[in-house]
């Protein structure tokens, strides 16, 4: 039977996840990935279409959605930590955000 | 229904385009007439009404734009023949010239011709008309291939939503088209802003990389020199509070629409692609535009994907309007033609949802109508780049 997934990432090369429903510190999210579901301890409270760390990212690496860069982390993050303007800064902005 | 997924019933025309609707386009290209074409219009059931706004005040790379739009509208392929209303006799038959070169009907009247009588112009006009949708009625649909489809993929009204399902979604679409064959684009060149060098990547040659690149420099430059840095503020704090952190992000939610595939031509506002596969237009990212632009340039179809929704929709090539905003989706229960809000709710595979989408596609192609199309909500808007003398 197909599990109702609550978050999604859109190519298995994503260190990060969005969230399709508030999630809370301290819940299991499921996970949609490509071909198949994930679990994952969430760290923080992560608004409805957010984004949380699926994997330990360390600061300066490239973060990754549908497979591609949106930016570089600022900061080392835990994997279920929620990941946004503070901790993930554009690299084409001219000035950063 | 037909239940072959590589096909779909449409009309085969004199030059071998396929339409996927037969329209009797009633088209004014010029000001004055604008209104007299929308009566005669009212007056013939089931035809559209185009009315330019002006006349040959436009110059230079503007002009040709503008005679390019207009004179692609009336070659749509989704149109079975043209009433063509001016007050410019020469630029009547320039176009008349033209599209009977394609052998599509078209029958022309000019306020000259008629004593600049607008009523003498509306009662020929009518007549006219009349013939031209009896003739237009005997044409038949017959099974046409997918590879005989051109596609065009708009979003507006976007919201989180957009670029998790429903861009995807059109992604989806657009790469199952190319690989049968068929043509696809997408528009809105700003919102490519911080995903370029990406769009650059699938570039067939190094060559058109560059253009993309230097395409997305140049728009930058234009809002620069404006006082406006699209970079400095974008995503914007509506964006930032839905979740959105980076131009990057925002801009690969927006391309999202575009698929996988290799991109083979990026043309201009209303410009034909030539090759069959996915191409961009360098156009405006405002919807009636950059929609204008895409039927213009062929397209039978649209694909509308909306956050929060949008109900603007083409008036030549149906618009399929389509949501994974579950808010939405029970909002909009009739204005949407699509709904795949159970990507966002967790019930439903993207792939599985993208097969279904194809049928609606396939319905929609031979012959089943779009909401836009039963309540009639169809515009187009072209797009001014200069003076008008």
């Amino acid at each position: 039977m197909t599990p109702n997934w609550n978050a999604m990432i859109l190519n298995n090369k994503d260190q990060i996840a969005t969230a399709l429903r508030p999630l809370s510190a301290g819940e299991s999210a499921c996970l949609k990935i490509e071909g198949g579901y994930s679990e994952i301890a969430i760290k923080e409270d992560i608004p409805i279409c957010h984004k949380f760390a699926v994997e330990y990212i360390r600061s300066g690496d490239v973060i990754h959605k549908y497979g591609e860069s949106i930016g570089i982390a600022s900061e080392d993050i835990d994997s279920g930590a929620h990941v946004h303007i503070h901790n993930l800064k554009s690299l084409r902005a001219v000035q950063d955000n | 229904m037909n239940k072959n997924r590589n096909s779909f019933d449409g009309f085969v025309r004199n030059d071998g385009e396929v339409g996927v609707r037969n329209h009797l386009l009633v088209l004014s290209i010029t000001g004055l007439t604008g209104p007299t074409a929308r009566r005669v219009s009212s007056k013939l059931s089931g035809s559209i009404v185009v009315d330019y706004v002006y006349d040959s005040g436009p110059i230079g790379e503007d002009w040709e734009a503008q005679e390019r739009a207009l004179l692609g509208l009336a070659l749509n392929p989704n149109v079975g023949a043209v009433l063509l209303i001016s007050a410019n006799p020469p630029r009547s038959a320039k176009m008349v010239a033209a599209i009977s070169e394609t052998g599509k009907p078209i029958k022309s009247f000019t306020l000259d011709d008629c004593g600049h009588d607008a009523l003498e112009l509306t009662k020929r006009a009518v007549t006219a008309g009349e013939e031209l949708l009896k003739l237009i009625a005997s044409f038949e649909r017959q099974p046409c291939a997918l590879s005989s489809l051109y596609v065009g993929m708009e979003c507006g009204r976007s919201d989180p939503s957009s670029g998790l399902v429903a861009n995807p979604l059109m992604g989806l679409i657009s790469d199952r088209l190319v690989d049968a064959g068929a043509k696809t684009i997408i528009g809105e060149s700003t919102e490519w802003l911080g995903a370029e060098h990406l769009l650059a990547k699938r570039a067939i040659t190094p060559q058109l990389g560059e253009k993309i690149v230097a395409t997305v420099k140049e728009k930058e430059q234009v809002a620069i020199d404006a006082g406006r840095d699209l970079t400095g503020n974008n995503p914007g704090p509506t964006n930032i509070a839905a979740g959105l952190s980076t131009i990057e992000e925002k801009s690969l939610g927006n391309i999202a629409k575009s698929g996988s595939r290799p991109i083979q031509s990026l043309v201009g506002w209303a410009e034909q692609p030539k090759e069959q596969g996915l191409h961009l237009m360098d156009a405006p990212a405002y919807a009636p535009e950059s929609m204008t632009g895409f039927s213009a340039s062929g397209t039978q179809l649209i694909f509308f994907s909306t956050g929060v929704g949008n109900s603007f929709v083409n008036s030549i090539a149906p618009t399929i309007k389509l949501s994974g905003n579950p808010e939405t989706c029970a909002r909009l229960e009739e204005q949407l033609d699509f709904k795949c809000s159970e990507v966002f709710t967790g019930e439903k595979e993207l792939e599985e949802t993208a097969e279904d989408l194809m049928d609606v596609m396939l319905t929609i192609a031979s012959g089943k109508e779009t909401w836009g199309e039963i309540i009639g909500e169809g515009g187009e808007a072209f797009t001014r780049m200069g003076y008008t003398l």
